[in-house]
């Protein structure tokens, strides 16, 4: 009697939580699926009000959308390719020295070690707008600033991405491979190119894209460092949808909206299982 | 667990960091963006290209002009040739700083630094903050460049005063446009709930703050709110500022003033607000543009923007073309206007007196510029001849009845006061007053309040003016 | 390059390259990142004036931090201003966040009542969390604003009053810009939370099964306690990242001309904001903002790294076994 009751109880409760969920995923969906229909519609069809069927001006409203990014001084797509020339080499960067550096903190001892690896614990906290004037008056100073430069270098430093990677080293490599390739005569420097860095494959993959993605997305260093139009990348120009030009319809506003997430949507669509399995699996890897 | 603990870390704080944190990212361009609306609109042509460099700024002689957009460029490849010799135009090198956004900080740092190559010879200059130059010691006094008072003679006073240093009597800037302000009336919306399309009629009716509440009231009573006379109440602010005012916004002292024309408009606002008879847009807000296209029964429309020369050729819609009558409204205001000046560290004076004479002072040079991109020249005599014998606009855009767009502008600059310009206005006029606008209107704070958070705000950006 | 012999292969002989590989690292960090902080400090301690194009700078103490804070006289307190607007948005986002992250979270690893499609349920709430804030936010606002299709298809539904208007109010705007960010948010706790009980050693609710114990009082006894690095390690990089807010109420529903005032009425304006608002035009305030934020920031880290301590010391006694599982 009670194990009946019971599986009716799971069974009822089983219905209801997939009922949640189903509304959170389509809760997650929705906006965006908005954001398709009215970029198919007119802007007199928008302001009548929500529709969820297809509208038959995405032609106009493209027209319209390359008339109006005419006055900008950059091209949607001309932005995406320059966000795409920052975030790539920030992406290399970012994961070739944070794995370097979390190689030399995991395979050698050093005296400073332990100071080293306090420091970049203590750091990974550090918002960068704390320090963004500091930052913004420096590259004045060294005549950096309006370059793609001081939005590739940091890549150098990002202390979480090392942090994940040392412990990722300590699943994945045993110190005895990289004795066993001395023996071999192999530099330390070229070790690590060619035995460890494959090693760390799918560390180092899980983590590009995370950094792609961070660099894409970024908005607060581009609009510090950027000024030139010709140079502005996909994040700022989302922010110059606010401007009259797109304002002055709806159908503009949402194509545009529609055509500047398309990259990551398609992207994430791709890559998703990785990129969920990177954040949740990640913690039972080891 | 630590370990496990720290991989969980690791992994959070790159999707937290790869994510952005999303809400890290900072934006002033995106504000700006938005905020240079006003003052890119007013930049009549709608083509702004590349920020780009027209010619060698290292060669021997080069003569650099630094702007915005391209409107310039108009009139150097179609104007000053006939003007110029061959040689003093292959000198000039512009700099086209690709949008209003940078430009003052742009400008603002290469000032600084005259032995760099891109230090401008002579600057183009938008209204709003033409003082902030005008008050400094970066611009040449126009009489230094051989430009007299004579050839001063036909432009628009109010012009004259934007570009002249109150304290000191000396012009330095000179504006080439003329952006005498009104209100564009919808005639099809207007006969229907006004009653009349006779531009004397609608201006009898409008002609008083009083009248356009009362309007405003019976129009979104009569239509049950889909039709108002006006978008929003943060239309008005140029009238309020540019028009109405009598007192800058800071005394000697540099105390903050508060006029009482402006408490007048949210006095205005208030009742508005109150009586529901606007759709409390923002100007360039997508709703306020939405508004323009509306029908009036299924989609709501409003009956009159605020507008000037450069907003009535560009920015109405098809909706508004041969349904548009023109009227001044309650009070004579200006909106917008791009000038030029010389710098004080210009390498050749001559060169730049003939180009602020063959843009903003000679009458034939201005009629040609009128003939090439159909800008509201700021040269009364030369309005005069357009007026006669027809405008060069390249806008197809035309009035209600033919109504004729130059000859009702033509006498609107009169009685405009810009005595009151200050290099602060354009912030204060366009982002920190409509704030106490709006707050006061909607009843999130009284009169008293919202004047001292205005006052704390203006203090706020400008330390050194100060709140009495 | 590398002829030593085996026989003095001891990592000690190689220390040099581990200071050499971690050199660029340290180099970058000091030069982009340390002295810039540095001398955001110093600029703090500065007054600088902009007056039709002069620009004066003056050592002036803490007069900046004076200001900011109120204390001098005739001025606002605009960080403690804004500082709370920060707050407000950030507690209405976080408190449902992590709520439905737990009950997610507990009902994905809820060994019973097995779920279904429970990888392509993770896949679609994380997904608001790759895609662009900044276009996010805009399309929020062009969803909600007054003419736009959500409010359109309320007011013709008579729902809402003709002249009603999200944007103009005070807690319409702040609950809206909080469930943006709920929503872009969840997701990511959510699967923090999941990978943090699927460590805890399935013994222990074993045990609790047979001492007969509801999934209730699993939940608050098994998993909440042993859940706590994880909820308080979500709660420290979200009140972080919070305080940081900036590209959604940037975009989505503030002031013209580019003042960066977030409506209604400067309310959700927040502290990178006017960090923002003020970096060009006066480089002392604003880096006074800077340090404050900074000093902020630390503390919370300070006692999240003090209550990760203790805690993983004490976890170590009575759980440490069941890491490896």
């Amino acid at each position: 009697m009670k194990i009946e009751s019971d599986a009716k109880l799971l069974r009822r409760r089983k219905i209801f939580r997939n009922i949640v969920l189903v509304f959170l995923c389509f809760l997650s969906l929705l906006p965006f699926y908005l954001m398709f229909v009215n970029a198919t519609r007119s802007s007199n069809e928008i302001k009548a009000g929500i529709s969820f069927l297809f509208g038959s001006s995405l032609s106009a409203n493209l027209k319209n959308f390359a008339s109006a990014q005419v006055g900008l001084g950059i091209t949607v797509l001309g932005s995406m390719v320059n966000s795409f020339k920052i975030a790539l080499p920030f992406t290399v960067l970012s994961v070739y020295f944070s794995a370097l550096t979390a190689y030399g903190m995991y395979a050698y001892n050093f005296k400073l070690k332990k100071v080293a690896w306090g420091f970049i614990m203590a750091v990974m906290m550090v918002p960068t707008q704390v320090f963004a004037i500091g930052y913004y008056r420096f590259m004045i100073q060294i005549n950096l600033i309006d370059t793609y430069w001081p939005l590739i270098i940091p890549a150098i430093t990002t202390p979480a991405v090392v942090f994940f990677m040392r412990q990722y080293l300590q699943g994945a490599l045993s110190l005895e491979i990289i004795e066993a390739a001395r023996i071999d005569g192999s530099g330390e420097f070229h070790t690590f190119n060619t035995i460890v860095l494959p090693l760390m494959k799918p560390a180092l993959a899980t983590q590009a894209i995370f950094q792609f993605v961070f660099s894409w997305n970024n908005l607060f260093m581009p609009t510090l460092i950027i000024s030139s139009s010709s140079k502005k990348t996909l994040t700022m120009f989302v922010q110059m949808l606010t401007a009259e030009s797109f304002r002055a319809d709806y159908g503009v506003v949402f194509l545009g909206l529609a055509i500047t997430i398309l990259p990551m949507f398609i992207m994430y669509f791709i890559l998703s299982k990785f990129i969920v399995e990177g954040v949740s699996l990640g913690g039972v890897k080891e | 667990m630590k370990k496990f603990f720290a991989l969980i870390l690791a992994l959070a704080m790159t999707t937290c960091l790869l994510a952005g944190c999303g809400n890290s990212g900072a934006s002033s361009a995106a504000a700006s963006a938005s905020g240079s609306a006003a003052a890119s609109a007013s930049t009549s042509a709608p083509a702004i290209p590349e920020n780009t460099i027209t010619g060698d700024p290292s060669a021997d002689g080069a003569f650099v002009i630094w702007g915005w957009n391209t409107d310039f460029v108009t009139i150097l490849e179609q104007v000053l040739p006939n003007y110029l010799s061959a040689d003093e135009l292959s000198r000039v090198v512009f700099v086209n700083a690709g949008g209003s956004d940078y430009y003052q900080d742009k400008i603002d740092e290469i000032l600084a630094d005259p032995s760099n190559d891109l230090y401008p010879d002579i600057m183009l200059l938008e209204v709003g903050y033409v003082q902030k130059y005008v008050q400094s010691d970066y611009l040449q006094d126009v009489s230094a460049l051989g430009i007299t008072k004579d050839d001063m003679a036909n432009m628009y006073d109010y012009n004259v005063q934007l570009g002249t240093d109150t304290a000191s009597g000396t012009t330095k800037a000179l504006f080439w446009q003329a952006t005498p302000g009104c209100l564009q009336i919808r005639a099809d919306l207007a006969e229907k709930y006004l009653g009349t399309t006779d531009a004397a009629k609608l201006q009898g009716m409008l002609d008083s703050w009083d009248k356009v509440v009362a309007v405003s009231k019976q129009v979104n009573e009569a239509s049950g709110g889909k039709v108002k006379l006006l978008s929003g109440y943060d239309d008005l602010k140029y009238i309020f500022c540019n028009g109405a005012r009598t007192q800058a916004w800071y005394d000697e002292n540099d105390t903050i003033v508060v006029d009482d024309a402006m408490k007048q408009y949210m006095d205005v606002s208030k009742q508005l607000y109150t009586d529901d008879s606007t759709f409390n847009t923002n100007q360039w807000g997508t709703d306020w543009a939405a508004l323009k296209d509306g029908d009036g029964e299924s989609t709501e429309a409003c009956i009159a923007f605020c507008g000037c020369p450069w907003y009535t050729y560009w920015c109405l819609t098809d909706t508004w073309s041969a349904n548009t009558v023109l009227i001044q409204g309650p009070q004579s205001f200006f909106w917008g206007g791009t000038g030029l000046a010389a710098t004080s560290d210009c390498s050749d004076s001559e060169l730049a007196g003939k180009i602020l004479r063959y843009t903003a002072c000679d009458t034939q040079a201005m009629i040609d510029i009128n003939s090439a991109n159909g800008d509201f020249v700021n040269n009364k005599a030369a309005i005069d001849y357009i007026d006669a014998n027809g405008s060069g606009t390249t806008s197809t855009f035309t009035c209600y009845n033919d109504q004729s767009i130059v000859g009702f502008f033509k006498d609107k600059c009169e009685g405009i006061n810009a005595s009151l310009a200050k290099g602060e206005d354009q912030k204060i006029c366009e982002v920190l007053f409509p704030v106490a606008v709006t707050a006061y209107a909607n009843g999130s704070s009284d009169l008293d309040t919202s004047l001292a958070n205005f006052k704390a705000s203006v203090h706020d950006m400008y330390s050194y003016l100060k709140v009495d | 390059m590398n002829k030593e012999k085996p026989q003095r292969i001891k990592s000690v002989s190689y220390s040099k390259y581990g200071l050499l590989f971690i050199a660029p690292f340290f180099i970058a960090y000091i030069l982009f990142s340390l002295w810039p902080l540095l001398s955001t400090f110093y600029y703090s301690f500065f007054e600088y004036v902009t007056r039709n194009l002069k620009t004066t700078v003056e050592f002036c103490g803490l007069q900046n931090y004076k200001n900011i804070l109120g204390l001098a006289d005739g001025e606002r307190a605009y960080f403690l201003t804004y500082l709370g607007n920060t707050l407000r948005l950030w507690i209405l986002n976080f408190i449902p966040q992590v709520l439905l992250a737990l009950l997610i979270a507990a009902w994905l690893t809820d060994n019973r009542a097995r779920l279904r499609a429970k990888g392509a349920y993770k896949v679609l709430v994380y997904m608001p969390n790759i895609i662009t804030a900044a276009s996010i936010s805009l399309l929020f606002y062009a969803l909600l604003c007054k003419f736009g299709p959500v409010m359109s298809t309320l007011r013709s539904w008579g729902l809402v009053g003709s002249s009603s208007d999200l944007m103009t109010s005070k807690w319409a705007t702040s609950l809206t810009i909080s469930f943006i960010l709920f929503w872009m948010w969840y997701g990511n706790s959510t699967l923090l939370l999941i990978a943090g009980m699927m460590g805890i050693n399935p013994s222990l609710y074993e045990a609790a099964d047979i001492d007969g114990a509801t999934s209730r009082q699993k939940f608050f006894h098994v998993t909440l306690p042993l859940l706590k690095p994880v909820l308080l390690y979500v709660l420290v990089t979200s009140a972080i990242g919070g305080l940081q807010l900036y590209d959604i109420p940037a975009l989505y529903n503030t002031g013209a001309g580019g003042g960066l005032i977030g409506l209604p009425n400067d309310t959700s304006t927040t502290i990178t904001m006017y960090i923002m608002r003020l970096h060009s035009s006066d480089t002392g305030r604003a880096a006074a903002v800077s340090v404050l934020l900074f000093i902020i920031t630390l503390i919370i880290s300070l006692i999240f790294f003090r209550v990760f301590r203790e805690d993983d010391g004490r976890g170590r006694h009575h759980k440490g076994k069941k890491v490896g599982a």
